[in-house]
């Protein structure tokens, strides 16, 4: 049926609101706040001691969520957020994990504060669970966060949070990756927030409530528990920090990070030109058998020290499950706000958001109303958001002699996802993502190439799980994972490339596994470059029905190309999900990073370079970059020259001169 | 000032080429003007794009690139739907401090 | 009558330490001369040879053996002089040390550099594109054969790289440690082929799950060995021509030691070697002192090591970062946590102040030391506030200018701010004194432990300067400023007194509880390759102890924690205890509740450590009673304490003070090679080896 607003779902669509509106709101409970004269009073000494332990205990809560959850997804890469928020809600600092994650949280934590003030209440040991991702906390269902109040003489002082990617929470494909669904119902059913944690002690009824709905319940106890003590390690530091140095004084050194990081943005802003810069990010397919493309517009509008995001235009909401909330559409902004122009800022959201103005129509891909399907929203129309953004403040920083040296073109353009579920080599049910597509290629920069399978710019310390850890865990066996030659944007400055694994099923007592599939970039590339360099490569999917994988391993040889491993091609659409039958091979490739600059200004010996380490194929050396190799491998300068003259005529279609004579 | 690799915005608010001087547009209104436009089938931007995209979409996708008229110098580059305009545009309406 | 040496090479000095059978004690100290830094090694026993008398022939033929703590392979790796490797690795993976799980991107950098992203890069890869060599093979998770090794490839492979002038062949391949039966023939071919070339296999090398690191480890071992065969083999050789007939020791990482010949075989175990004799003498001096718990500090001029020491063992880690490679190797935890005395104080973009992570470094070094250093730093601020003493500075070797580092302070700290210029200097001091709390802080409660039960040694020229102030914050229960006679050579002490310790471990991940027959069967063949491994070190042991620990996790998850093992055949009940005691280490670590039985658990990694206690353990000398009362050299206005601001401050010298004298705070105490702070509310007390013992005055 066609998306219809359900009525009473609007009590969940937030907006954020202001601490001053938030603490009106939340007058059931009691909020310890500080005023500005108790931040003025504040010496350099006592902020410096404590703003640096607040980013210690921060780090400390990831360090511990990772060493204590069950999923590969944390543990090994680094998929998870956590935050420490002042008593509104106001996150004043986020640890260098997933930022789009951390960057919705305040609004789970407003949301909490306007709604369960009164009832359920705030005490100390309470901690509350959500995964609905129009009232914030995460981007899509699978992003469960389990938030805790400080609770300090009675009083509210702060919270703590912490928010992970969670395998499966059921919906109608594993790994709730709904490649088929048209809406949020045939998704896991989004958990607003719950009061999990009551006095110290789990409350059974909630977890089972929350377990139930799982394809892997136990996994998902285990990291509910992680999570908890993550929490506990935060809470635990706080207590310590506020009965050494004083509530008043802890507060007051909170509220000036937000400030500090607000001036200091402002201050970045005004020393930029006053413009507009517009783009688009386009997604091909939402859904499954979808062939439509889909466009998110923005048009970024810097004026003094403020930044206007505009996304007037975008799409409408659409039946499928890649829409986003409008949590999503932030978790798209504060990355890149993060990452390029606060490199050299302290990561305090809360005093970022004051520096920003969001403009979107409800409805619309990227801020959705209940009950639009947006299972796999935060890499896909959040994601997407997160390209434009790039892309424009991009454009924004080109022109600043030094800012622009922070700018990087769009990095791998989405996610390219694997959910394999099945029987392990155990003989236990397993559901898993497979996040090898986190080593995605990083755009180019002003001055030197992106990085090579580097991550993402949403995760500044992403990683991947090693073959053997995955081998291990779920029953494949990998034939390669590789950096993929010429997935990188071509430019002046080259793209980061992006990679490909080809694996198996090996050794599950059923024989195949379960495949989940969904990956758009397919029908055009997502990264795009900036100042006329190319996007980086498209993203792209094989299967490999019947391959000659046993024969070829029979006669002692492991496949290198897609054409060795014989049997039938099927090049996937965005989003399948299918079986890999014990004969088959799945190929995943995901996207490199945009390029920078024209490519016929690239150095010839840079090209070279990149052709002798398999980086650049040979042709498209010389198609692209318009430059020829000696024998030795090295650049053909006078050979380089000529096809470049004859590249730039062709382009405009200009006869090409007779070169000869030089 | 240097708007970017290939582009510099003269005092009088004139964009012109930055390795050959041709004036290419205004920095209000169209910085771009007067450059040259072409579009080619997606695939020509080299083996990084994979499949052809008829296979995953029914609109069509182009390769837009943006030359400079002087010198030839690319000056912008998208895949896009080609049913459909660019989207990409910049203004720049003062001078930054710096 | 024999001797131990001790030689512990550094950057600026070796120094030598000697102690004899009969209880004799000599050091001595010769300056380090890279790039061959044999000569300082040579120089040193000719020194300690002269401080007994006697030629270094004569010295050396009574010597039993020499333990080295050598920077060779650490030096070699961080200016990159080392040995060309060529890789050899299973088809379809040659890209994984170039993707280096794309972490290499950050590893091992400040979270200031991690959050700047887009200046962040990899280094290059440990072996160019060209010399990755993939081979047809394949073994899977549990160790079987699914695809057999392509020896003609391989034997194509050796000739390839041999050609190209390769001469060191690293060999990692998926699953080896499971299952090593072609890293084995590989080796066999390559020797076939070429008999000169270096081999490592990975499973010897590093035998654990996580073919990246592993694969890292050996080619960085691959790379070090020949540079360190190339530094001993000679040394060894001169010191023989010398009428040495003992054993030379080389100190590993790991906290003991080992013959030279074997060292090189594992030579990534070497990279830790000189930050471990520091570790060694810190134990020694702790049996004596009867500490059970400390946190060593290290705090000089350009870093701030901290290690921990629990129930008198050193805590150990399995890996580390080099160069934002990530490498396996048992180490002693001794982790750079700071900048150290020239940790640069700065204003931030919005006009905060900030100290670290940015070091002056050697050069320039601080501003006082007036070599064109421009930015303020801890040591400058130490200066302006009279906690260290610019005419005596390290025993006066060095010259100070107040004058410099007050103008710097003035005009890039304190007017921004708004504060006079002392007001400045003293919040740089107490915010590096804060930060170096939470640093230290982060390494004990991450390790699981609580600050409280522990006694903190400070050492390093700019160490005891801040020591009491920040383990007040720490709330640890006494400081103890290693003063003694052995003090200027305390690191070469700490190898004199080392053991032999041997490491062996297996990956055998399976579900747990396992059944004994396995368990028994691993840590048996652990052993047995560590007692033959100890014959060949053909030493005179005083004593032989085997300690074993496996690495368990609850199932599903993904990281382990290190838990006891006792020795001998181990039946269920003893397993179950095994499993109990990592419930316990668990919720020590993440807290009451953390635990989830209920999914089971996993063991993932055996290992043991062979401890061969050799038969010299020198002891501490004496130090002299104090006869009087100890007298001030002089008063001067010290700014010691934010709370007290300027104080008139009893300043001491250590030289005049014998042991038994009591000091109490404000007083200032300087040594020939520190200087100690010691704020009003502490008091001090020389003990009878001349350290210096501190606590909050009153506490008893």
């Amino acid at each position: 049926m066609p998306l219809i607003q359900i009525a009473g779902s609007e009590r969940f669509a937030y907006q954020p609101k202001s601490a001053e509106q938030t603490r009106k709101l939340a007058s059931g409970a009691r909020l310890h706040t500080v005023d500005d004269g108790d931040i003025d009073v504040l010496d350099p000494l006592t902020y410096e001691v404590i703003r640096h332990r607040l980013a210690a205990i921060a780090g400390e809560m990831g360090d511990g969520l990772k060493r204590m959850s069950g999923s590969v997804v944390v543990t090994d890469c680094n998929d998870f957020g956590a935050t420490i928020l002042d008593e509104c809600g106001d996150s004043v600092v986020v640890g260098l994990y997933n930022t789009q994650l951390a960057a919705s949280v305040d609004m789970a934590v407003k949301w909490t504060l306007e709604n369960r003030s009164r009832q359920a209440g705030f005490h100390a040991g309470d901690m509350f669970l959500c995964n609905d991702p129009w009232v914030g906390g995460g981007l899509h269902q699978n992003d469960v966060t389990v938030f805790a109040p400080l609770i300090h003489d009675g009083e509210v002082f702060a919270w703590t949070a912490v928010v992970c990617h969670q395998v499966d929470l059921g919906g109608v494909s594993p790994g709730s990756w709904s490649v088929e669904g048209r809406d949020v119902f045939w998704e896991s059913t989004p958990i607003p927030p719950v009061k999990i944690v009551e006095a110290g002690n789990i409350r059974s009824d909630i977890e089972d409530m929350y377990l139930r709905r799982s394809r892997v319940p136990r996994l998902i106890a285990l990291d509910l528990r992680a999570k908890i003590g993550a929490n506990n390690i935060a809470q635990e530091r706080l207590t310590a920090l506020i009965a050494k140095y004083g509530a008043r004084t802890v507060k007051a050194v909170m509220k000036r990070m937000m400030n500090d990081a607000e001036a200091r943005l402002r201050a970045k802003l005004q020393s930029l030109p006053d413009g507009a810069w517009s783009g688009v990010a386009h997604q091909d397919s939402f859904r499954h058998s979808d062939r439509n493309v889909y466009k998110i517009l923005l048009t970024m509008t810097k004026r003094g020290d403020s930044l206007k995001f505009d996304f007037t235009g975008t799409d409408k909401e659409t039946e499928g499950f890649a829409n986003c909330t409008f949590a999503g559409l932030r978790g798209g902004i504060m990355p890149i706000v993060l990452t390029m122009l606060c490199g050299d800022i302290p990561w305090s959201p809360g005093g970022l958001y004051r520096c920003l103005d969001i403009v979107s129509e409800p409805g619309t891909i990227n801020n959705c109303n209940f009950p639009a399907g947006i299972g796999k929203a935060s890499v896909a129309s959040a994601w997407a958001t997160q390209n434009v953004v790039s892309e424009c403040v991009a454009g924004m920083l080109d022109v600043h002699p030094d800012h622009r040296k922070s700018l990087m073109c769009v990095c791998c353009g989405t996610w390219d996802l694997a959910v394999l579920a099945g029987l392990d080599q155990r003989g236990n049910p397993f559901v898993t993502m497979i996040c090898d597509s986190m080593a995605g290629g990083l755009g180019a920069r002003v001055d030197q190439d992106g990085v090579d399978t580097g991550g993402l710019n949403c995760i500044p310390m992403g990683r991947v799980a090693d073959v053997e850890i995955n081998e291990f865990s779920f029953p494949m066996l990998y034939l390669w994972r590789r950096e993929e030659t010429d997935s990188g944007g071509p430019g002046r400055f080259r793209g980061g490339m992006g990679g490909s694994s080809c694996f198996i099923p090996h050794d599950s007592p059923i024989g195949g596994v379960h495949l989940v599939v969904s990956a758009t970039g397919k029908a055009l590339p997502q990264a795009t470059g900036v100042s006329g360099g190319y996007p980086a490569g498209t993203q792209y999917d094989v299967l490999k029905r019947n391959a000659r994988v046993a024969e070829l391993f029979g006669a002692g040889r492991i496949p290198s190309t897609l054409e060795e491993i014989g049997g039938a091609a099927d090049i996937l659409e965005a989003h399948l999900e299918t079986e890999l039958g014990e004969q088959d091979v799945y190929y995943t490739h995901w996207q490199g990073g945009g390029g920078y600059g024209d490519p016929l200004l690239r150095d010839p010996v840079l090209v070279a370079r990149d052709v002798g380490a398999r980086k650049v194929s040979p042709s498209a050396a010389n198609d692209v970059y318009g430059v020829l190799l000696n024998s030795d491998g090295s650049a053909d300068e006078t050979a380089t020259r000529r096809r470049r003259t004859q590249i730039r005529c062709e382009r405009v279609g200009e006869p090409v001169p007779n070169q000869a004579a030089e | 000032m240097k708007i970017n690799d290939n582009l510099r915005l003269l005092s009088g608010g004139n964009v012109v080429c930055n390795h050959c001087d041709h004036q290419l547009g205004t920095s209000v209104g169209n910085p771009l003007a007067y450059a040259i436009r072409r579009e080619r089938p997606s695939q020509d931007a080299g083996p990084g794009v994979r499949a052809p995209a008829s296979h995953f979409t029914d609109r069509p996708i182009g390769l837009r690139q943006v030359f400079c008229p002087g010198c030839y110098v690319l000056l912008a580059t998208e895949i896009a739907p080609t049913d459909e305009p660019s989207y990409r545009h910049w203004e720049l309406r003062s001078q930054a401090e710096a | 009558m024999t001797y131990a040496i001790g030689v512990d090479t550094g950057g600026t000095f070796t120094d030598g330490f000697l102690a004899s059978t009969d209880g004799m004690l000599v050091s001595a100290k010769a300056h380090s001369t890279p790039p061959d830094f044999s000569r300082g090694f040579i120089n040193v026993l000719g020194e300690l040879a002269s401080a007994i008398g006697s030629s270094v022939e004569e010295l050396l033929s009574k010597t039993e053996y020499i333990v080295h703590g050598t920077t060779s392979t650490l030096n070699a790796v961080i200016t990159g002089e080392v040995a060309r490797v060529g890789f050899l690795t299973t088809r379809g993976h040659g890209d994984s040390i170039r993707i280096m799980n794309l972490e290499g991107r950050y590893a091992g950098l400040d979270p200031s550099a991690v959050q700047n992203i887009s200046r962040t890069n990899k280094p290059a890869p440990l072996v160019p594109y060209r010399d990755v060599i993939e081979i047809d093979e394949r073994i899977d998770h549990k160790g079987a054969v699914i695809v057999p090794l392509d020896e003609q490839g391989v034997r194509a492979a050796v000739r390839k790289l041999y050609d190209d002038g390769v001469r060191a062949i690293a060999v990692s391949l998926l699953w080896a440690f499971r299952n090593p039966v072609h890293e084995r023939r590989i080796r066999e071919i390559v020797q076939e082929e070429a008999a000169e070339l270096y081999v490592a296999l990975s499973h010897e090398t590093s035998p654990r799950i996580r073919e990246y690191t592993r694969s890292a480890t050996t080619i960085i071992n691959t790379q070090i060995g020949p540079v360190l065969k190339g530094y001993l083999a000679p040394l060894e050789e001169e010191l023989r021509a010398k009428k040495f007939d003992g054993s030379l020791l080389i100190m590993q990482g790991s906290g003991g030691c080992v013959q030279a010949a074997d060292a090189s075989k594992y030579a990534v175990g070497t990279l830790g070697s000189v930050l471990t004799g520091g570790i060694v003498g810190c134990l020694r001096l702790a049996e004596r002192l009867g500490h059970r718990n400390i946190i060593s500090t290290d705090m000089g001029g350009t870093t701030f090591l901290a290690g921990l020491v629990r129930d008198g063992k050193p805590s150990t880690t399995t890996t580390t970062v080099l160069h934002q490679h990530q490498i396996n190797t048992a180490m002693v935890d001794v982790r750079t946590i700071g900048a150290g005395g020239g940790a640069i104080a700065w204003i931030d973009g919005g006009g905060n102040l900030r100290v670290g992570p940015r070091s002056a470094g050697a050069r320039p070094g601080p501003v006082c030391y007036g070599e064109g250093g421009h930015e303020p730093t801890v040591t400058d601020a130490d200066l302006v506030l009279g906690i260290i003493n610019g005419d005596n500075f390290l025993g006066g070797r060095k010259k100070l200018s107040k004058e410099l580092a007050a103008e710097a302070i003035r005009t890039r700290i304190s007017e921004p701010l708004g504060l006079t210029m002392e007001q400045g200097a003293a919040a740089i001091y107490a915010i590096q004194n804060a930060q170096t709390a939470d640093l230290v802080r982060s390494v004990v409660v991450n390790g699981g432990h609580d600050p409280r039960d522990f006694v903190l040694y400070s050492f390093g020229g700019a160490g005891p300067v801040h020591a009491v102030s920040y383990s007040a914050d720490l709330g640890v229960s006494e400081v103890v400023v290693p003063l003694g006679s052995t003090a200027a050579v305390f690191s070469a002490y700490g190898l004199a007194s080392s053991d032999i310790v041997l490491t062996a471990e297996m990956s055998d991940p399976s579900n747990f509880p396992v059944d004994p027959v396995t368990l028994n069967g691993n840590f048996e063949k652990l052993e047995a390759e560590l007692a033959e491994r100890l014959i060949q070190q053909k030493l005179r042991l005083a004593n032989v102890v085997f300690e074993r620990e496996a690495e368990l996790r609850y199932t599903m998850q993904m990281a382990e924690v290190t838990t006891p093992v006792p020795g001998g055949m181990l039946g269920e009940a003893e397993i179950a205890g095994i499993g109990a005691s990592f419930e316990q280490l668990y919720e020590r670590i993440y807290g009451k509740g953390a635990g989830f039985s209920d999914a089971g658990l996993q063991i993932i990694t055996y290992r043991v450590r062979a401890v061969g206690i050799l038969p010299i353990r020198p002891d501490l000398a004496a130090h002299e009673r104090a006869i009087t009362d100890p007298v001030p050299s002089s008063i001067r206005k010290v700014f010691l304490d934010t709370r007290k601001g300027w104080q008139d401050t009893a300043i001491y010298d250590y030289r005049a003070l014998g042991s038994g004298s009591k000091l109490s705070g404000p007083a200032v105490i300087e040594a020939p090679t520190t200087t100690v702070a010691l704020p009003e509310g502490f008091a001090g007390v020389v003990d009878t080896y001349g350290n210096l013992i501190i606590r909050v005055a009153n506490s008893g």
